[in-house]
């Protein structure tokens, strides 16, 4: 088995798999997938399955996510975007606990454990999140990395990687809408927030985001437009006759200063 | 010469979706709607119009005074300026659009004016200042660095 070669830490196997399935859509990220995969295989707890979608990636992805070993598995789809890969991901997930780890991020030691323990902790709370770090990933280039500025200190961003999810929750709030590109977490989170899904941000770093400036200038314009449409969808459901003004609005005078 | 405006890119993006502007802000994380004729007058400065030829195209559609166009026009570029979502600008030289919208047709029935107003949302703040299209766009991170910041 991969994982046992791969030297991983022995408490990482003293613990017995708990039910959490992480979702791992990936296109294109075999220089990373590596190492995000070991990153969620060597939480303690571990987790029970850990499932790749192959995005229909055309470098070695999928054959990387296929040679890794228990539990990570792998399927193979035509490319039709993140929100779907994560989708199809949680229709073959069995875990009562669902997770997100984007293929070319990392999570924390131990970033997996306090969300368990937080949800463990509070019934009643559908999801909970953690913080997120970024960094520039080191492989690249000097003068690609000094054109970059890495963002210091950590965030709340409830973005799915940090999140740990009960398939309740889900069923209730919806799937990922597959017509967004890039802002289908964000359009997840409005919608469960909207329906008043209680959750909790867990004060310790889970995700480490990585920088590495993959994506192009030529998408900028898609990418706008996603954001832009995915506000004007939460706006629009806020505002409906049977759910009410639940629009926060800020005060008149903004004092951006 | 009358400043023209503009929005004030790179970190306002914007998108009129039916009938409806709207704003968000990269650099807080901020976003904002339009109410009333706020499409017609961010569609105004989008095109690069000055104040006076967003009240031309405004008279031309709604059933208003003059005087009064003036007046909700310039306290919603006011706000909108407040809230640095675009700015105002003297382009000498710079060929100014002035008609950005069709123009009426003959027997065409101008509408009651509804007064622009603008709704500013500080909700998804922490969501919106974190995600990809900061990464792919040219204001957001990982942005160029300032030139006075060491290097990595």
């Amino acid at each position: 088995m991969a994982n046992s070669e791969a030297g991983r830490p022995a408490a990482t196997v003293n613990q017995a798999p708990v039910s959490i399935a992480v979702i791992v859509p990936c296109y294109n990220a075999g220089a990373y997938l590596g190492e995000a995969l070991e990153s969620a295989c060597s939480q303690s707890p571990a987790p029970m399955e850990v499932i790749v979608i192959d995005d229909g990636s055309t470098d070695d992805s999928a054959s990387i996510a296929e040679h890794f070993g228990s539990p990570v598995r792998c399927v193979r789809q035509p490319h039709r975007g993140a929100g779907a890969a994560r989708n199809a991901g949680m229709a073959m997930a069995r875990a009562a606990l669902i997770a997100f780890l984007d293929a070319d991020d990392l999570w924390t030691s131990g970033g997996l454990a306090c969300r368990l323990d937080a949800l463990n902790a509070e019934p009643a709370l559908g999801y909970v999140s953690g913080l997120v770090e970024q960094f520039v990933s080191p492989e690249l280039p000097d003068e690609i990395r000094r054109s970059f500025a890495c963002p210091p200190g950590t965030s709340n961003a409830r973005a799915l990687g940090t999140m740990l999810l009960r398939r309740e929750t889900i069923d209730r709030v919806g799937l990922l809408d597959e017509t967004l590109r890039v802002a289908e977490g964000l359009d997840w989170v409005a919608r469960a927030d909207e329906a008043g899904v209680p959750t909790r941000v867990v004060d310790q770093v889970v995700l480490r985001r990585r920088i590495h400036g993959a994506n192009t200038g030529a998408q900028n314009h898609h990418l706008r437009l996603d954001y832009l449409r995915m506000l004007k969808k939460s706006l629009d459901r806020r505002r409906a006759p049977d759910v009410g003004d639940q629009v926060a609005v800020l005060p008149p005078s903004v004092d951006d200063a | 010469m009358e400043p023209v405006l503009s929005v004030n890119a790179p970190s306002i993006v914007s998108e009129i979706i039916d009938g409806e502007a709207v704003i968000m802000d990269l650099s807080s994380g901020h976003y904002f709607s339009t109410q009333g004729s706020g499409a017609e007058v961010w569609a105004g400065i989008e095109a690069g119009l000055p104040r006076s030829g967003i009240v031309e195209r405004l008279a031309g559609v709604y059933d208003c005074d003059r005087s009064e166009l003036e007046v909700a026009v310039d306290a919603f570029v006011v706000e909108l300026l407040e809230r640095r979502l675009v700015i105002e600008t003297i382009a000498p030289g710079q060929a100014i659009i002035t008609s950005v919208w069709a123009s009426p047709s003959a027997g065409h029935v101008r509408q009651a004016f509804a007064v622009p107003a603008l709704n500013a949302y500080a909700d998804m703040e922490d969501l919106l200042l974190l995600d990809p299209i900061h990464d792919v766009d040219a204001v957001g991170w990982p942005t160029a660095k300032p030139a006075d910041q060491p290097p990595l």
